[in-house]
């Protein structure tokens, strides 16, 4: 397959291949109002179980013969009807929601890994998964191997015989680095090693992960998909691009046999990992995620052209040592984020001041601007990651990841560029004044 | 014809329909998420709209979302 340029991939009709973003987040699937829920914008399904007129129906649904619901652990409506948007709007094959974005990245590992096998992955990715590769899943016999991704040699070297997937950042978290996907793409495809992107900062239409040959994209729902800091909720969507008949053993191959291959990393999932794990999402967390998704690509455009104009000023400020943005031209992954992106670089800003302490006191000068530990919202939030989401690793470990304690992360939300800009402005002036 | 959908007899009226007319037929829900076994096998997608029913064929309509614990 060649990744040189994004897949056409077509996996519902051929009508949907021509709609936009927004069209896709409010409308969802053309049939989808006549087969599941007839309702404009979607009832919250509160119900923990569903009744069925005999044991004959709901034996059908234990038995895969039927859609119909049974149980909210194992699905729901409201929860189901967020999965086919996701999917539809990713363009992707199918989609597992789950309580959080770590909740479905676990429902992912949990899936393609066991015991004795290994994880390549990007020494630049969040704190939390950082903890969930190196503490949590070597006392399950899965062994992460952390290398520069934004290397596809070094991927390449540490993807063999054992690596069971390989997982990067679209844009790592708080690095702000963005690899090769092309190459990666061609690399998992070559090997036959599922890559997944965590793609949390880059929904749609920012960047499509399966047009680079990634099989899986895995999304914190909370961030930019939710959207103004709702609830807490993750999806993992199946891309498309990836031939599962490829995997040998594990839950994937054995439903590989079962079922429509195109569906045998999506079925396992659920029914060997997610549906005895127990982290699903809630009608209420998909409802409120569902009415967020709608509005995506309206808030994101706004809020990557925010993070460009506050970058830019940032960069002419004097009191600011180095400003981290993917979207400035002499940032290291400028090439690579102008390659794989579409309409913006993220959201996401870091900058550095003289110290730690100084980080300190613009935060606590900022008037709009708000101390929040999350992004993706509709405000504009700001964390000290050295102190705060990488507080307990080690320092090594807190510079390979990009994390210094002289560095702010900023979340730019949906307010003014002005007002952002201006805050940010007053806010460093005050840090610097002896009385401020 | 006579044939048997998810274990189940079923007179069909109807001859030798392809597996997308099948699908409509019996209204099948959420079609674009359903796999399609006949007579033991999975159909690819891409099948659906050449293969066709004979009398006696046993088919499967099978899901992965929704129900229960697994597929059969």
């Amino acid at each position: 397959m060649s990744t040189s340029r994004p897949n056409d991939r077509k996996h519902h009709t051929a009508a949907n291949a021509d709609l936009g973003t927004s069209t896709r987040a409010v409308h969802g699937y053309p049939e989808q109002a006549s087969d599941l829920v007839p309702d404009l914008v979607p009832p919250v399904w509160n119900s923990a179980a569903f009744a069925f007129p005999g044991q004959e129906e709901i034996a059908d649904a234990f038995q895969g013969r039927s859609p119909r619901p049974v149980y909210s652990r194992i699905a729901n409506p409201t929860v189901t009807q967020l999965e086919r948007r996701v999917a539809f709007l990713t363009g992707g094959t199918a989609a597992l929601a789950s309580a959080s974005g770590m909740g479905a990245l676990t429902t992912v590992l949990m899936t393609l890994a066991e015991a004795g096998d290994e994880i390549v992955v990007s020494r630049r990715i969040f704190g939390g998964t950082i903890h969930l590769l190196d503490e949590v899943l070597p006392r399950f016999g899965v062994r992460s191997v952390f290398v520069d991704a934004e290397d596809p040699a070094a991927v390449a070297e540490a993807a063999g015989e054992q690596t069971a997937l390989i997982l990067v950042e679209s844009i790592s978290n708080p690095a702000l680095t963005v690899p090769d996907f092309a190459r990666l793409g061609e690399l998992s495809q070559e090997k036959g090693i599922p890559l997944v992107v965590d793609a949390t900062v880059t929904p749609p239409p920012l960047f499509d992960p399966g047009a680079w040959g990634a099989a899986l994209a895995v999304y914190s729902t909370t961030k930019y998909l939710a959207g103004s800091g709702t609830v807490v909720g993750g999806v993992s969507v199946d891309t498309g691009a990836f031939d599962w008949r490829r995997i040998t053993r594990g839950p994937v191959a054995e439903h590989a046999q079962r079922i429509d291959p195109r569906f045998a990393f999506a079925a396992a999932a659920r029914n060997a990992v997610h549906i005895h794990t127990g982290g699903c999402m809630d009608a209420h967390t998909a409802f409120l995620t569902l009415l967020g998704l709608e509005t995506v690509e309206l808030r994101l455009s706004r809020q990557c052209e925010s993070a460009l104009t506050l970058a830019r000023d940032l960069r002419e400020n004097e009191h600011v040592t180095h400003v981290g943005y993917p979207g400035l031209e002499d940032h290291p992954s400028y090439p690579a984020a102008a390659r794989f992106f579409q309409g913006g670089s993220g959201a996401i800003v870091t900058f550095c001041l003289d110290s730690a302490e100084r980080c300190y006191r613009a935060a606590r000068n900022l008037r709009i601007a708000r101390n929040v530990v999350n992004l993706g919202d509709s405000r504009t939030l700001v964390v000290h990651p050295w102190s705060t989401i990488y507080h307990d690793h080690t320092d090594r470990v807190r510079r390979d990841a990009g994390v210094y304690p002289e560095m702010l992360r900023v979340s730019v939300g949906i307010e003014n560029a002005a007002d952002i800009v201006g805050d940010f402005r007053q806010a460093l002036e005050a840090a610097h004044d002896s009385t401020g | 014809m006579q044939l048997k959908i998810n274990g189940k007899d079923r007179e069909l009226d109807a001859s030798t329909p392809t597996v997308s007319q099948l699908l409509e037929l019996e209204n099948v829900e959420a079609p674009d998420m359903v796999s399609v076994q006949l007579n033991g096998t999975i159909l690819k997608r891409e099948e659906f709209d050449s293969q066709t029913i004979s009398p006696g064929d046993e088919v499967e309509f099978l899901y992965f979302m929704g129900g229960g614990s697994a597929p059969a």
